[in-house]
């Protein structure tokens, strides 16, 4: 009996990790240097006087000391003659509020930052697929930057969302951000007796998990190249006629990024043409290729209106509401 | 035995419980802890959202509160993690509703939604409780639980005075934002209307205010349907926050130089014609 329970013991010891891993995403990292004490809004030295110009401890707002400097008495001026030497200059300029993001992708993607879901700008990945991206444009405030990247295919991965809180003056540095992959497939309408090609693009060399999911949900693996290009194949015949989906998420040495967007593919007994564009990309209801604040707001504009257009009943629950919302902004791109 | 099955049973518990999520929760919060609050003060609560682990992307909320004897002085969407608001939180009748979204999702244990300032005349107690619908960003919209929870504010005369002065420091303007020019046959009959949205870090966004070519500024909200479908002279649109900061986007008239420049040259060359056919005309007459 002791060595039936031993054996659990011994099962749920080997099996916890990776039961934890599996739902592990590898986060951010979220360094923030705060203002310089000359600016940031607090009697640091406890001499009842707050930043500059006011604490004579600091000589300028970038000063990052509020102590209070005792000057010697100036000592009497040598007695042989000759010039003085120029004093003076100005202040140094405000402390500049800087952001900094940086992270991995895939070669040569285009990487676009977006703050609070409107695009703010954009930079291009090296060849091992990373990325960094400053900016000093920055307000103090609590921002939701988000971050999406555009493969070599044009295929567009899902949001990355980095809450930050910035100071006036302070210095936030956002590391070790992991995009996940880009997933397509090749067609979105396909019949049984036609391969089911999905591709994308990942960290080169990671582990790719594909999550398909149809009547029953399958995980499969696939390598990524140096370019970070992948493909997996679901062979003819392999799929009956029906709804599947998938989603794909990387695996870089025990770093693992979170779930890319979901991609649809529908298996029919004949070839029907697609055309209705709601059908390939849910959310954007202009049909523009897509998914920003054009569609929010028309969107909104159909909210709580009756008789709005069925293409914009996202679900299929005869009604625009939140959920119409949220799909939206699963899907959100600019 | 007793001793290894009560390590299953808390092996069997750490597992349930890591794969368990908890609801999300909205939550009021002050940085100074104060719940006592003098007669005539003003003081600011933020009101959070935990998601407890969850990536969410649309809010629906609801706060209500009990006593009629304070006021909300003041709704601020300053630094709220909300990017769009569909319903902008206002107050209806001793409740404060709002619904927005974050695109993308957000997954946080304190998420600033919005800031109310209170105040009171009168000594009491103050019930908040808040209610509301959160919705997992999964793509399919699904619904997640949602915590109710309450809060409680004392208005008396013993409290220390900790007013507080608002928005004195806000010099920063609204974010910058752009204007998109739109048209669907959907929205407003396929006529041409203006989108736009933008955030304030600090008192929050007020108003938004459209002027077309020479009228003046009025009040407006997106979808903003243009009075002018030509858009032959400038829009400006302009976003102001609750300290009276600005920040202005204008939309070039949307006639081309050239497209002036040809009509002029189409005017000029039809008075030569005129001009010179009357030369013709009365050359003719002469010789005749």
């Amino acid at each position: 009996m002791n060595k039936i329970i031993l054996k659990y013991i011994i099962a749920i010891v080997i099996f916890l990790p990776s039961l934890v891993m599996a739902n592990t995403v590898t986060t951010f990292n979220l360094d923030i240097v705060d203002s310089p004490q000359c600016f940031d809004g607090i009697d640091n030295d406890g001499d009842l006087k707050i930043d500059f110009p006011d604490d004579p401890g600091c000589s300028s707002p970038g000063d990052n000391s509020e102590l209070d400097i005792i000057v010697p008495p100036p000592t009497p001026p040598a007695p042989t003659g000759g010039g003085s030497a120029g004093g003076g200059g100005g202040y140094s300029t405000n402390p500049i509020t800087t952001l900094t993001l940086s992270g991995f992708a895939y070669p040569f993607a285009k990487i676009t930052i977006l703050k609070d879901a409107q695009a703010m700008a954009s930079v291009d990945t090296t060849a091992d697929g990373t990325f960094k991206f400053s900016t000093e444009k920055l307000s103090p405030g609590s921002y939701n930057f988000s971050i999406f990247a555009t493969d070599v295919f044009g295929i567009k991965t899902s949001l990355y969302n980095v809450p930050v809180t910035i100071s006036y003056g302070s210095l936030a540095q956002v590391s070790n951000i992991f995009i996940a992959p880009t997933l397509s497939f090749e067609k979105n309408n396909i019949t049984p007796d036609v391969s089911a090609v999905l591709r994308g693009q990942s960290r080169p060399n990671s582990q790719v998990v594909i999550n398909f999911s149809g009547s029953s949900e399958e995980l499969f693996t696939v390598i990524a190249g140096k370019d970070g290009k992948f493909l997996y194949t679901v062979g003819q015949n392999k799929l009956l006629v029906g709804s599947y989906q998938a989603k794909a998420k990387s695996n870089m040495q025990g770093e693992i990024s979170g779930y890319g967007n979901i991609v649809d593919l529908q298996v029919e007994k004949v070839n029907t043409p697609i055309i209705n564009c709601i059908l390939q990309k849910k959310g954007d209801v202009n049909c523009d290729g897509k998914i920003n604040i054009v569609d929010f707001s028309i969107l909104a504009y159909w909210y709580g209106r009756s008789n709005a257009p069925t293409k914009y009943d996202l679900n299929g629950d005869g009604k625009i509401s939140l959920i119409e919302f949220s799909i939206m902004a699963y899907y959100w791109t600019i | 035995m007793k001793f290894f099955i009560i390590i299953l049973s808390v092996a069997g518990c750490v597992l349930m419980n890591s794969s368990k999520a908890q609801a999300s929760e909205i939550f009021i919060d002050q940085t100074k802890k104060i719940w006592q609050v003098g007669i005539g003060q003003e003081v600011k609560y933020d009101v959070y959202l935990n998601t407890n682990g969850k990536n969410i992307n649309a809010i629906d909320g609801e706060i209500n509160f009990s006593d009629q004897n304070f006021l909300i002085k003041e709704i601020s969407d300053g630094s709220s993690l909300v990017s769009l608001w569909l319903k902008k939180p206002e107050i209806n009748i001793n409740k404060v509703k709002f619904s927005g979204l974050i695109p993308g999702g957000l997954k946080s244990d304190k998420a600033k939604i919005l800031s109310l300032i209170l105040t009171s005349n009168n000594e009491g107690v103050a019930k908040f409780n808040f209610t509301g619908s959160i919705l997992l960003n999964d793509g399919l919209g699904t619904l997640d639980d949602l915590n109710v929870a309450e809060r409680q504010i004392t208005f008396t005369k013993n409290a220390v005075d900790l007013t507080e002065p608002r928005h004195l420091e806000d010099i920063f303007p609204p974010e910058d934002f752009d204007v998109f020019i739109s048209t669907d046959q959907d929205v407003y009959d396929g006529q041409k209307f203006l989108i736009f949205s933008t955030t304030d870090k600090d008192s929050g966004l007020d108003y938004y205010e459209v002027k077309e070519g020479v009228a003046d500024f009025f009040r407006a909200s997106s979808p903003y349907l243009l009075k002018n479908q030509d858009i032959n002279q400038n829009v400006i649109v302009r976003a102001v926050d609750k300290h009276g900061n600005k920040r202005t986007v204008t939309i070039e008239s949307q006639v081309k130089p050239y497209q002036d420049t040809n009509k002029q040259a189409i005017i000029i060359l039809v008075v030569l014609i005129v001009a010179l056919s009357l030369i013709a005309v009365i050359n003719f007459l002469r010789k005749k």
